[in-house]
């Protein structure tokens, strides 16, 4: 059978609605190997063939029933994608007409394939073990370290808590304190003014004040005192080292009364 | 007088039931309270509100959002996210099988153990389905039946824990641990299929960084653990747990027994590149230095 001259290409489309493309229906190109039914051969034998079959099937049915195949026309093998004709010969064998070199990646694919896999496994299984170990180091660090941290957090756990204690004691401590002061002092201020008197009062607040300032006093001659009797027992140690002639008496008082101004007060 | 006890009532009805026609379809009545006689409701107060009561929102079919708590944070939205499926996407699922059924299918004729056991042989059995789609990884075998389990096979799965690996040695077989991707399964599990596909086989991918440890390690008996160490492993597990290691030199199918994987092969016998015709029964090898090549790698 003489294949026909090659016309222009019609795009591989569908019809009726259907979702496969239908190339036994309608034919795709603008030429078509003529079907078995329209051949119209001088062999004798090939007519007597023809009319034994009296299926009554369509064409393509009966060579879908036979595995029957027709040979792609070159337009089919252009337009077709090549995943179909790679079934057609996976179904069908070497009947097909698919040419085997189809079979491997193209060019193109194998191109992708390499890309795809650069990117989804960047490394061999040698750098994946070493990673994994490496991950299993770092995890098994981490691990330890918190242990030891932890370890060692425990060990002044008993001082920490003393320490807690300590401060809660303390604070608990100035609370009370604070507080009974502050009752002494109201009581205090209570017996002098000599009746029962609300501490927001008036009154109150001012015997408070005074209160205050004669506390204020006391305490500072306290101090003073105190100051006193320290520079007094120093001047006695200082003394006793030294075994020269003592001081006079009058050196040790200190409340002597001040010397009087002879300068003359101005006159008026 | 009669002495035969006929009461009254009796003698009427039998007299009924002479004088009266035949009894049929036509003459019967249901009995009283047989036939619940519901009419729909129809107009303002045979209708009787259908149910939404008498006035007000009800009867207005006023409802609030299915969920509505009156106010409160309800139910549905008081949990931002839940982490029962975190990471789900992340992680393989393997079919279970037990040694026992393993057994059984060896004993039933069901398995061959003529020849090694791979996921190709176990889903020839047409016992289990595995679509690698819903990330299943293939096959991983359990304990249950280890005590009794008396066939020596040698077995690729995907999953194997330390007692089933002693409980396939003890027997004198020997048992490997192999990753699958998902298109080598897809190929494996149905290989006419993916014959019919016309296309080269191609090669095995290596596992993902979370799985490489263990198929890494030759206590799991991983395909890509060094051999010499999964034999080291073999004795010390024999020793474990107490049995004799038989020799495998002296097994009559010391070859069959022996036989492994290239981790880049998916099939016994055949190697990536080729393609393989199941209609005229070839198989096909690429010449192309460059196809070769890649398909070596």
């Amino acid at each position: 059978m003489l294949k026909m001259s090659l016309y222009r290409v019609i795009e591989a489309g569908y019809r009726r609605g259907g979702r496969r493309l239908s190339t036994h229906i309608a034919p795709l190109f603008q030429e078509t190997t003529p079907t078995q039914q329209e051949t119209f051969s001088e062999n004798e034998e090939d007519i007597i063939e023809q009319k034994r079959n009296k299926s009554r099937l369509k064409q393509w049915h009966f060579a879908k029933y036979h595995s029957q195949i027709q040979e792609l026309t070159d337009d089919e093998e252009q337009v077709l994608s090549l995943r179909f004709q790679r079934k057609l010969y996976g179904s069908y064998g070497a009947i097909s007409g698919i040419s085997s070199a189809k079979l491997w990646p193209s060019k193109e694919e194998l191109a992708t394939e390499k890309e795809r896999e650069s990117i989804t496994y960047p490394h061999t299984v040698q750098e994946m073990i070493n990673i994994a170990k490496e991950q299993k180091k770092q995890e098994e660090k981490l691990l330890k370290e918190r242990q030891e941290d932890l370890v060692r957090k425990v060990a002044k756990l008993k001082e920490w808590k003393m320490e807690v204690n300590k401060r809660v004691a303390k604070q608990e401590k100035e609370a009370q304190e604070a507080k009974e002061k502050k009752e002494r002092l109201i009581e205090e201020v209570r017996s002098i003014l000599g009746y029962r008197i609300d501490p927001k009062d008036e009154r109150f607040k001012e015997a408070l004040l005074k209160k205050e300032m004669e506390d204020k006093k006391a305490s500072k001659a306290a101090k003073k005192l105190a100051r006193q009797q320290r520079l007094i027992e120093r001047l006695t140690e200082a003394s006793a080292e030294v075994p020269s002639a003592g001081r006079s008496s009058t050196d040790d008082e200190p409340n002597r009364d001040p010397p009087s101004n002879t300068s003359g007060s101005p006159e008026v | 007088q009669d002495e035969v006890m006929t009461s009254s009532g009796t003698e009427k009805a039998l007299s009924l039931l002479r004088r009266l026609p035949r009894v049929s379809i036509g003459n019967l009545g249901p009995n009283p309270g047989a036939h619940n006689e519901k009419r729909r409701g129809r107009g303002i107060y045979g209708g009787k509100t259908h149910g939404a009561g008498s006035g007000g929102s009800g009867q207005r079919q006023n409802f609030m959002r299915v969920g509505y708590e009156t106010g409160n944070t309800p139910f549905y939205l008081r949990f931002s996210y839940q982490t029962y499926y975190k990471g789900h996407h992340l992680k393989l699922s393997y079919t279970p099988l037990c040694m026992g059924k393993l057994q059984m299918m060896i004993d039933t004729n069901r398995l061959r153990c003529d020849v090694p056991v791979d996921v190709t042989q176990l889903m020839a059995t047409g016992l289990f389905s595995i679509s690698p789609q819903q990330k299943e990884g293939g096959f991983m075998l359990e304990n249950e039946g280890i005590d009794h389990f008396k066939a020596t096979i040698n077995i690729e799965v995907q999953w194997a824990n330390e007692a089933v690996i002693a409980s396939v040695e003890r027997n004198g077989g020997f048992i490997t641990t192999a990753y699958f991707d998902p298109l080598s399964l897809t190929a494996a599990i149905k290989p006419v299929e993916f014959f019919g596909r016309g296309i080269a086989i191609p090669r095995r991918m290596l596992p993902p960084q979370h799985l490489i440890d263990y198929y890494s390690d030759p206590k799991n008996r991983g395909y890509l653990a060094d051999p010499a160490e999964v034999a080291r492993e073999r004795f010390l597990l024999a020793q474990k747990y107490g049995y004799e290691l038989p020799d495998v030199n002296a097994s009559p199918n010391k070859d069959i027994l022996l036989e492994r994987k290239d981790p880049r092969q998916i099939f016994f016998g055949l190697e990536p590149g080729w393609v393989v015709n199941l209609k005229d029964k070839v198989i096909l090898k690429p010449t192309d230095p460059e196809l070769k090549e890649h398909f070596a790698s």
